[in-house]
């Protein structure tokens, strides 16, 4: 039960100290004040001597000048801020249009019997072959292509199809991860349920989900994850949303720092959203740990 | 008139022949204890009575309804029958409330305070009225089996089956369990019961049944088979568990 920090605590104090609960920057094992100001010293040095390697290289300042101008950082951001609001907005309507589609699949791919066979076939198929096609060809299929066919009725707007490559080619995916999540749950579960005289929908509605998708929740946050930067893929449609409004900016001044203003944005997000999912998993794990198996 | 009556019940998982003609009768208010070596096919049995798991050939009728016929409402048997198995299986991320009333709300469409209401009363004359907001994994081994017990109960079934409900438990534990089962029987509620428990067996059992080959090869009251069983079989598995100790 020792630990090398020569502490006069007793076993009780390590035991709460290694059971204490993840902070936000939980980045794993750190015991004692000796090891932080460990971490501390080698963190600025390493990142001291990189941006020094970086700001004397030969050509830093043409490349300050290209990517870090605060002039056109400046001039860029409104547009790029307004482009990047639209992505939060697929991104927002997303997170809704997938998971809800990714459980509809999950559920029909899990549906017993030879009555289901057809609904678990088609579900399967579509998983396989969506898995199948790059996101980015699939969002230039449906985007130019659907519109180009100039179906009655249908929405034209890329944005509506490049929203909805994202949330079919996403959902394949998340329907797997539901999937396992609904195979994750015993046998003995859905045998109690059904023998209450519980339909199979009801057996799957009020015994299985509950505890599949608490078993997914931090697979499906790095789903978000993703999901969050991929919307930028849309702007290959000409869907004006940061990434896009950047290179409109690039190509009007054959300035980059557009683009480093859009990836700052990026991050902004994308930074506590990691974060946020690190500290779930961890939580998640040791309460698991504590409680035990059910 | 039986209960609950099969013939010929056969029951394979692959290659394993498990149930290879099974024939018994249960009378209304009668317990018939499951007796037979580990493997021999009792839980089978009992999943197979509420149509958990599908025969192969054979018949079963229940209240006078063939329930293995053709275009039989599974659910709605079901709902009329309690099962309790060997490890609870309660819904981890339910109440305690919730595990007794979920069958009440969605299968049987009752009322959220209908159903809390006969829960409740359940809850109490088992002796968990403090635990009803309590999870699963928060109790112990013999208060998640009464709670079981419960949950198979709540529907007022006709008919309980029990599978070695007390297997599972530590020794100190059993005595809780046995008695709720005991007072059942005193009620007069029907029930089939896999069992270790011999001598819980000869105390509560109108009948008993040794299963052997797929087939029940001995029955007949308590005294009978516990006192002079007639099959060489049943006389070689209880004096087995003799020598275990078991009797
Ligand atoms: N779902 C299943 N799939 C395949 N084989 C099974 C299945 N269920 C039971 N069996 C087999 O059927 C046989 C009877 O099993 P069953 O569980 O009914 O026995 P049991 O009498 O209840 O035994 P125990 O006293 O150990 O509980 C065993 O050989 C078992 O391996
Ligand atoms: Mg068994």
């Amino acid at each position: 039960m020792s630990t090398p920090t020569g502490d006069t605590g007793n076993g009780d104090q390590q035991l709460g100290k290694s059971r204490r609960r993840p902070s936000w920057l939980w980045l794993g094992h750190q015991e004692g004040l000796r090891a932080s100001v460990i971490a501390v010293i080698s963190t600025v040095v390493v990142f001291g001597a990189l941006a020094l390697v970086v700001v004397n290289s030969p050509e830093w300042p043409r490349v300050r000048d290209q990517f870090f101008n605060p002039d056109d950082f400046k001039a860029s951001a409104p547009d790029v801020f307004g482009g990047f609001i639209l992505d939060m907005q697929m991104f927002v309507i997303s997170m809704v249009t997938i998971p809800t589609f990714a459980l509809l699949i999950a559920v029909m791919r899990s549906f017993r019997g030879p009555a289901f066979f057809p609904v678990r076939l088609l579900a399967t198929i579509y998983v396989d072959v969506l898995r199948g096609i790059p996101l980015i060809l699939l969002v230039l299929l449906l985007g130019f292509g659907v519109p180009a066919l100039q179906i009655a009725g249908t929405p034209g707007g890329a944005l509506f199809w490049g929203v909805t490559a994202l949330t079919l080619s996403y959902a394949a995916y998340t329907a797997e991860i539901y999937r396992s999540g609904i195979e994750s749950v015993p046998e003995s579960q859905r045998a109690s349920a059904r023998a209450m005289g519980l339909t199979q929908w009801q057996t799957m509605r009020y015994a299985i989900l509950p505890q599949a998708l608490r078993n997914v929740i931090p697979a499906l946050m790095n789903t978000v994850v993703s999901l969050q930067k991929d919307v930028a893929l849309l702007s290959i449609l000409g869907v004006r949303e940061a990434v896009r409004e950047a290179e409109i900016y690039t190509a009007r001044t054959f300035n980059y720092t557009s683009y480093v203003v859009a990836t700052l944005l990026f991050l902004a997000v994308s930074i506590p959203l990691v974060r946020l999912v690190d500290w779930y998993a961890v939580r998640d794990r040791m309460r698991r740990g504590s409680v035990g198996t059910y | 008139m039986a209960m609950v009556r099969l013939d010929k019940v056969e029951k394979s998982y692959g290659d394993t022949h498990v149930l290879r003609g099974i024939d018994l009768a249960v009378g209304e208010h009668e317990v018939v204890c499951l007796i037979g070596s580990s493997g021999c096919g009792k839980s089978t049995l009992l999943r197979t009575i509420n149509l958990l798991d599908p025969i192969d050939g054979g018949t079963i009728t229940f209240a006078g309804q063939e329930i293995t016929a053709r275009g039989v409402d599974a659910n709605a048997i079901r709902r009329r029958m309690g099962i309790v198995f060997q490890s609870f299986n309660l819904f981890p991320h339910l109440r305690v409330i919730d595990n007794v009333t979920l069958g009440l709300r969605r299968a049987l469409g009752m009322k959220k305070a209908d159903a809390d209401e006969r829960a409740m009363t359940l809850l109490n004359q088992l002796g968990l009225g403090d635990q009803v907001d309590s999870y699963p994994n928060k109790l112990s081994g013999g208060q998640q089996q009464r709670v079981a017990i419960c949950r198979a109960l709540a529907a007022e079934p006709e008919l309980l089956l029990l599978d070695e409900v007390t297997s599972a438990l530590d020794p100190e534990l059993v005595g809780e369990v046995l008695s709720v089962v005991r007072r059942l029987a005193g009620e007069g509620m029907t029930m089939i019961l896999a069992t270790h428990e011999m001598a819980f067996a000869k105390e509560v059992a109108d009948n008993v049944a040794f299963l052997h080959g797929g087939v029940v090869h001995e029955q007949g009251p308590p005294e009978e088979i516990f006192g002079d069983p007639q099959t060489e079989r049943a006389q070689d598995f209880l004096r087995r568990l003799r020598e275990a100790r078991r009797i």
